[in-house]
């Protein structure tokens, strides 16, 4: 399927999208929490993946190659935004009010559950988020996150304790 | 271990599943027995994890495989297109050459290469007159100098002529 793509058969290309579009498209959505930068976040992907087929040497699994990609565009995509809007001016009373949920109470209504994410990941910076997210909701290990990230076990490590700080303060004070 | 350490691994490996068995079960001997790492833990996982556990994967909008395939079949024709042009072009290049009768082929070659060297002659002259140049600027600085009165730069005796006079 690889080789077919790489040969222009848009087929097989689109093939290879189906198997990994999920992943990619919510990595990007959770990183830079905004639908319409993940739509473009996703396209910028799947083009940069599909003019690189030809550097593809196959010594790694083709899905973690795909994922590597996804993780580091979602993250430059958000910090440009971050510089772009200056986030910390904007201030959305309808996210910012919002205090990560008491689930002592009983289940969360999914829409409530999906506010509440946005809001507690609006408040972690690029970096942080990705890891939250890669760990979080796309399970994945320290060593995967490292390697996608192309830093060190103990970079994300740290990185996630500092979220989960930031996030458990918030929540002691909300 | 201290209660500083255990919270770190609160905050890190104990709620990623990455602590080996050993470590784990020392981790929670020590919250079993600390009412405040036990308040901290119980922080953490409601405040810090418990609202991740809610969330759920999205489709992607059914409009991006469209919007994805028209911008890399578009890029791809366009770099094709820039591709077979060049090939053209060097390809016409070289069929007018192999139109050309030999001698002519030779004469045009030959044309070349003093074109390229007539064209360099410039650059080779004003180099060496740089040279040239650098000396005369570094013998000037010397005259008037302790140098270029009979210990000069160049070895040439310096006469003014008034020396049979002082």
């Amino acid at each position: 399927m690889i080789v077919r793509a790489r040969n222009g058969d848009i087929a097989a290309f689109e093939d290879i999208y189906r198997a990994t579009s999920a992943f990619v498209y919510n990595v990007a959505l959770r990183v830079t929490n905004n639908s319409n930068d993940a739509d473009e976040v996703t396209q910028d992907v799947f083009v940069k993946v599909h003019r690189s087929l030809g550097s593809f040497a196959f010594r790694s699994s083709f899905k973690t190659w795909i994922y590597r990609i996804a993780a580091n565009t979602a993250i430059n995509h958000a910090k440009a935004s971050a510089r772009h809007r200056n986030r910390k001016v904007e201030y959305d009373p309808e996210i910012h009010d919002i205090e990560a949920p008491d689930l002592t109470r009983g289940p969360l209504e999914r829409e409530d559950a999906e506010k509440a994410i946005r809001s507690l990941l609006g408040e972690l910076g690029p970096d942080q988020r990705a890891c939250i997210v890669l760990r979080e909701i796309e399970g994945l290990d320290y060593r995967t996150i490292a390697k996608m990230l192309s830093i060190k076990i103990n970079t994300v490590r740290s990185r996630l304790k500092r979220a989960r700080e930031h996030l458990a303060a918030l929540g002691r004070k909300g | 271990m201290d209660c500083r350490r255990i919270r770190e691994l609160v905050l890190t490996d104990l709620a990623d599943g990455e602590l080996n068995e050993n470590m784990r079960r020392e981790v929670a001997e020590h919250i079993g027995s600390c009412a405040s790492c036990e308040e901290f833990r119980r922080t953490v996982s409601e405040k810090a994890l418990g609202v991740f556990r809610m969330a759920h994967r999205q489709e992607p909008p059914a409009y991006l495989w469209s919007r994805i395939r028209e911008k890399v079949v578009s890029g791809a024709s366009r770099r094709q297109g820039a591709l077979d042009r060049f090939i053209e072009a060097i390809g016409s290049i070289f069929s007018a050459l192999g139109r050309l009768p030999k001698p002519a082929l030779v004469f045009a070659a030959t044309g070349v290469v003093i074109i390229a060297l007539v064209m360099a002659r410039p650059l080779i002259r004003d180099h060496a007159a740089n040279i040239y140049l650098a000396e005369q600027a570094e013998f000037m600085a010397r005259l008037d100098t302790a140098e270029s009165n009979g210990n000069n730069f160049f070895d040439i005796e310096v006469r003014t002529g008034t020396e049979n006079f002082l």
